[in-house]
């Protein structure tokens, strides 16, 4: 069981892992809290593999099992970081932005992670994996939301992006 | 729903970000594992030796007060002690097997549904086990001193301030986690 065990996590983290080193900084903004949280995830995902009953696909289970200890992370360190928000808050505070401020990718995506960070799950697994390019149903999969409510969040999603992005961009 | 990354430029930035952190070899996670186990009996034996020392001490007193009421108080101390030990273990244990590959939103709900709770009161469970011993104990002292009124005032408006401040305190965050789940709730069955 082992060796299959070990297989499976190489083919895993060959496939996902720069993924999960993303979905890891969506998770946690402190660079050595972050390379402890994605250690983490890796020595879950490992173990994990070892109860793997192939109900689903190896990125639905990867995925899962990283956003699971993702989601315990955020749950303890919940006390101590900012206050998180709803989509529906973070659309309102888009509105306020300074187009200015957009100015080049590497601060683009800075700000992208702010705002991940500011979410809390289930909102923040949605809009990693959408920015992973899944699917409504394959993030449907993963999340255990509903296709209605993985769409709601998307179109909202979307709708936040743009105006946080393509406005500063004009 | 899908679009291509390349047709998304944030995604195909996201997608783009530098890799920092080398992939992690199969003899760091097992290193990693065995910390985590060790970190978990050096709790465990923390538990342990806190226990062992509350029944020793336990043991002492037995001996020092004649009276039935105080060796009852003692005998329950002692039988607490070991009551919170296994407490303590077997939230080791339930804690050394959390990975899960259960849907997220599941997984969470159990999380948070577990947060409640202990907020809601899950949190005296630990501290229950000693309770008979400490009010057997403090009622034989009471009696054996001035008058129970006397002795218990002083100790009863601490432990009433102490325990409003954590009731308010743990009916905030109660309340959050309920709006969580309600939220939660709301997400899986539109």
């Amino acid at each position: 069981m082992s060796v299959i065990q070990d297989e499976r996590y190489r083919l895993a983290v060959e496939d996902f892992g720069p993924a999960l080193e993303r979905l890891a900084r969506g998770y946690e903004a402190d660079p050595d809290l972050r390379r402890d949280l994605l250690q983490d995830i890796h020595t879950a995902l490992w173990r994990s593999f070892a109860g793997y009953d192939a109900l689903c696909s190896p990125r639905t289970w990867a995925y899962r099992v990283a956003h699971n200890v993702g989601a315990s992370h955020i749950l303890k360190r919940r006390g101590k970081a900012a206050r998180q928000v709803g989509l529906e808050e973070l659309a309102d505070a888009a509105g306020d932005d300074d187009p200015e401020r957009n100015v080049g990718e590497r601060r683009a995506m800075a700000r992208l992670l702010t705002l991940i960070q500011a979410l809390g799950p289930p909102d923040s697994q949605v809009m990693l994996l959408y920015l992973e390019d899944l699917d409504a149903a394959a993030i449907g999969e993963v999340t255990g939301l509903s296709a209605g409510a993985v769409a709601t969040k998307i179109h909202r999603i979307k709708a936040i992006l743009a105006r946080q992005f393509q406005q500063g961009e004009g | 729903m899908t679009t291509h990354p390349e047709s998304d430029p944030l995604k195909s930035a996201w997608r783009a970000q530098a890799i920092e952190i080398a992939p992690m070899p199969l003899d760091q996670i097992q290193a990693r594992l065995k910390t985590f186990q060790a970190r978990s009996r050096r709790a465990l034996l923390v538990a342990a030796a806190a226990a062992a020392g509350g029944i020793f001490i336990a043991g002492l007193e037995w001996g020092a007060v004649a009276g039935v009421l105080w060796r009852t108080g003692v005998g329950l101390m002692a039988v607490g002690y070991l009551a919170v030990l296994i407490l303590a273990y077997q939230r080791t244990q339930r804690h050394q097997g959390e990975v899960s590959g259960a849907a997220c939103a599941a997984f969470l709900r159990q999380s948070l549904k577990r947060r409640l709770f202990v907020v809601r009161g899950g949190w005296l469970l630990f501290a229950a086990p000693l309770l008979p011993g400490v009010t057997v104990l403090l009622t034989a002292m009471a009696l054996r001193n001035t008058g129970p009124v006397a002795n218990f005032a002083p100790i009863a408006v601490l432990g009433g301030l102490w325990l409003a401040a954590m009731l308010s305190i743990q009916s905030r965050a109660a309340r959050d986690l309920r709006r969580q789940l309600a939220e939660l709730e709301a997400a899986t069955q539109a």
